[in-house]
């Protein structure tokens, strides 16, 4: 059997009655889901009567499919439009939210994976001047999304802080002339914050996410100082210290900054001992993700890497944890990608995740722009770029305007590439309302942009992720710690076009 | 329109036909690959092409023959240990999965080109989304309607006109103003 799945030999098929879907064997039981977003759970012999033609008016079984749309006869077509609408929702506003803008490639780490292709602290000609950074925010407000959200990147963001203020308030003032809704996200390491740069965020309502891949052992690993030292206590000082203010005044409570870990190699063995480090330090999300062999981290994959089967073997043995804790009433910590799946599959919403679009975010969803002024369709094409391949280049704020950039040719290939009724695989999988396909991974990894799906490591480790979610999913245990998830859950990214009731605005 | 050609050669150790599960399939199998011949007309050529496409993890896969005709696959392992009765086997079985998705993508398509027309008048404010006080829907026919179908025929129309009427080149390129600029898009607003 492919990793697609198939129907049990000789099965009976009655193809006349049955809607748009398609179908998934769990191994005892099958999952349908169509392109309004619904989903089924059958077990095998419900199944085989349904695909048989067996399932009629009066079967217990007949409300549930008719009410999941997957009986020709029994459609609702407007209300499965107005599913597909809210799914879809980042389709049906004009151009890009987020911007993530490499104010410097410098940096003060030199982590072992580190796909931001950085530079030596001394290179400060790798730094964006005042004028570039002007006319990336110019560029940035010519975009027609109504909702914009810069994020700061690098290299190490803070290296190049007299640029970060000066695109702060140029942008906030920006917005404010124009009436347009601004969010604003700084991702640093934390290793050069002060008490004064952390006035000037809360200040300005910037949103502040570090990286911690878990334990010092681990985390000094991964993400050591040049030059030798331990970086992972700087990352926990300044966490509980923002947590401490954050806590400490209502209006900032929105503002508890996030952190991020990425799963190398070395991670494998730590999936409980990095839950207890998030756990302990009282952050609400953790977020399992995989690393993508591309740019600075291809180079090294055989040292950092692993098989997509073995995160997925990581994620579910770590979410299995992260579910007991919550079951057992020791923590409340949910995880960052499963929020993302069930916001997709049970609330059937986008939650602004531009990985897992149909087309992928690239352009579409978002844009980068590197310290010179160079425009690329993600940061990942930018890594791209960096070691010495510009394909992904799709202008220069100095000369393109928007137009141009839509319009380029690489954003039509993305584009093309990365929706998924184009890939003869994706287009069959029970996985496809909530799944993507990213352009730049492929590129990187099977030299095609559309790349090949029955081989691709995104496609095994998504296609993976997506069986555990389902998995746990049917298991009322699990389910019922995942719906208490998505009750508390602020999923939506901020990079979305869609703003959540809730989500902060930056007041001006 | 023929494919290229690449096909295997045949060991003399060929073993007899094996009678597969598809009618119109006959399988050889050789020391280092599996070779299936297809009757087009029986199993379709997506369905083919699909099967194909899904043993990329596990096989080589070289297609010849006439597309409108008949078409061999050879199945030549990535994994030598893996046996090739069992490639061909799971080959022939996807292909029949194969058959019946494509029967059902094929007979759902104005189904779903229907919906995916009313979601975008939905999010253009065309028409109205469904209200949760809307009566619980009429069954629909194994086909769309007469008034569905009219429908479609009526936007059908109504996009063509529009397309007709454009003298703007630019407009013409850019229908739905996607190259708009924020500036374009308030000065349109306005």
């Amino acid at each position: 059997m492919s990793r697609l799945t198939a129907l049990a030999n000789g099965a009976a098929v009655e193809t006349s009655g049955l809607a748009a879907f398609n179908f998934r064997d769990m191994g005892g039981w099958h999952l349908l889901t169509n392109d309004w977003g619904q989903f089924l759970m059958l077990s095998t012999a419900d199944f085989e009567r349904f695909m048989a033609g067996k399932v009629e008016a009066g079967d217990p079984l007949y409300p549930e499919l008719e009410s999941r749309g997957v009986m020709k006869a029994r459609l609702d077509f407007k209300q499965l439009a107005a599913n597909y609408v809210k799914k879809n929702s980042f389709q049906w506003f004009p151009g890009p939210s987020l911007h993530m803008i490499v104010v410097t490639l410098r940096c003060n780490q030199k982590c072992q994976y580190c796909h931001s292709s950085v530079v030596d602290p001394s290179r400060t000609d790798t730094d964006m001047d005042i004028e570039t950074a002007r006319k990336t925010v110019d560029f940035i407000f010519s975009t027609p999304n109504p909702t914009i959200c810069i994020e700061f990147q690098g290299g190490e963001p803070l290296l190049n802080w007299p640029v970060v203020k000066f695109i702060t308030e140029y942008a906030q003032a920006k917005a404010k002339a124009g009436n347009r809704k601004l969010l604003m996200a700084l991702v640093c390491n934390f290793t050069l914050m002060t008490e004064d740069k952390l006035d000037f965020l809360f200040d300005h309502h910037v949103s502040i996410c570090t990286s911690l891949d878990g334990p010092a052992e681990l985390h000094n690993q991964n993400r050591p100082f040049l030059g030798g030292g331990e970086a992972q206590q700087k990352v926990v000082y300044w966490l509980e210290k923002i947590q401490e203010r954050c806590n400490s005044d209502v209006k900032k409570k929105y503002y508890l900054p996030g952190a991020l870990m990425t799963t190398t190699r070395f991670s494998m063995d730590y999936g409980p001992q990095i839950v207890d480090l998030y756990v302990k330090l009282g952050l609400e999300q953790i977020f399992l993700r995989p690393l993508s062999p591309i740019g600075y981290a291809k180079r090294v994959w055989k040292d950092v890497g692993y098989a997509p089967e073995e995160f997925v073997r990581f994620y579910e043995e770590t979410l299995d944890y992260i579910i007991d804790l919550n079951i057992s009433g020791k923590s409340d910590i949910m995880e960052r990608m499963a929020l993302i799946l069930l916001t997709k599959i049970v609330k059937g919403e986008d939650p602004g995740f531009m990985d897992l679009r149909s087309p992928a975010g690239a352009v579409l969803g978002c844009l980068a722009y590197n310290y010179n002024g160079e425009i690329f369709v993600s940061d990942e094409g930018r890594m791209v770029d960096h070691q010495g391949d510009p394909i992904f280049r799709v202008g220069d704020v100095a000369k393109s305007d928007w137009a141009s950039v839509i319009d380029h040719p690489t954003t039509r290939a993305c584009v093309t590439a990365s929706t998924l009724d184009n890939q003869p695989m994706c287009q069959q999988c029970a996985y496809k309302p909530y799944c993507g396909a990213e352009p730049v991974f492929h590129y990187e990894t099977q030299k095609s942009v559309f790349g090949q799906m029955p081989t691709s490591g995104w496609c095994i480790s998504h296609m993976g992720v997506f069986d555990v979610i389902f998995r746990k999913l049917r298991d009322p245990r699990s389910r019922k710690v995942m719906d208490k998830w998505l009750e508390r859950d602020q999923c939506r990214w901020q990079e979305s076009g869609n703003v959540p009731a809730g989500e902060p605005e930056v007041v001006l | 329109m023929k494919l290229k050609t690449k096909i295997a050669s045949k060991s003399s150790k060929s073993k007899p036909a094996k009678k597969s599960p598809l009618p119109s399939a006959v399988c050889v199998l050789s020391d280092s690959e599996a070779s299936i011949t297809l009757d087009v007309k029986v199993e379709g050529i997506e369905s083919i092409f699909g099967a194909a496409y899904l043993m990329m993890d596990k096989a080589f896969v070289f297609l010849s023959g006439d597309r409108a005709k008949k078409i061999v696959v050879v199945l030549r392992p990535k994994d030598e240990a893996l046996p090739l009765r069992a490639l061909a086997d799971e080959f022939l079985s996807d292909l029949e999965s194969q058959k019946v998705r494509w029967a059902v993508a094929k007979n759902n398509l104005p189904v779903r080109e229907f919906i995916a027309e009313q979601a975008v008048l939905i999010a253009n404010g065309t028409i109205p989304p469904p209200s949760a006080s809307e009566a619980a829907p009429e069954p629909a026919a194994e086909e769309l309607t007469a008034d569905q179908r009219s429908e479609i025929e009526r936007l059908i129309a109504e996009v063509e006109s529009e397309i007709k009427t454009m003298n703007d080149r630019k407009v013409a390129l850019d229908p739905k103003g996607i190259k708009a600029s924020w500036e374009e898009t308030q000065e349109k607003k306005a």
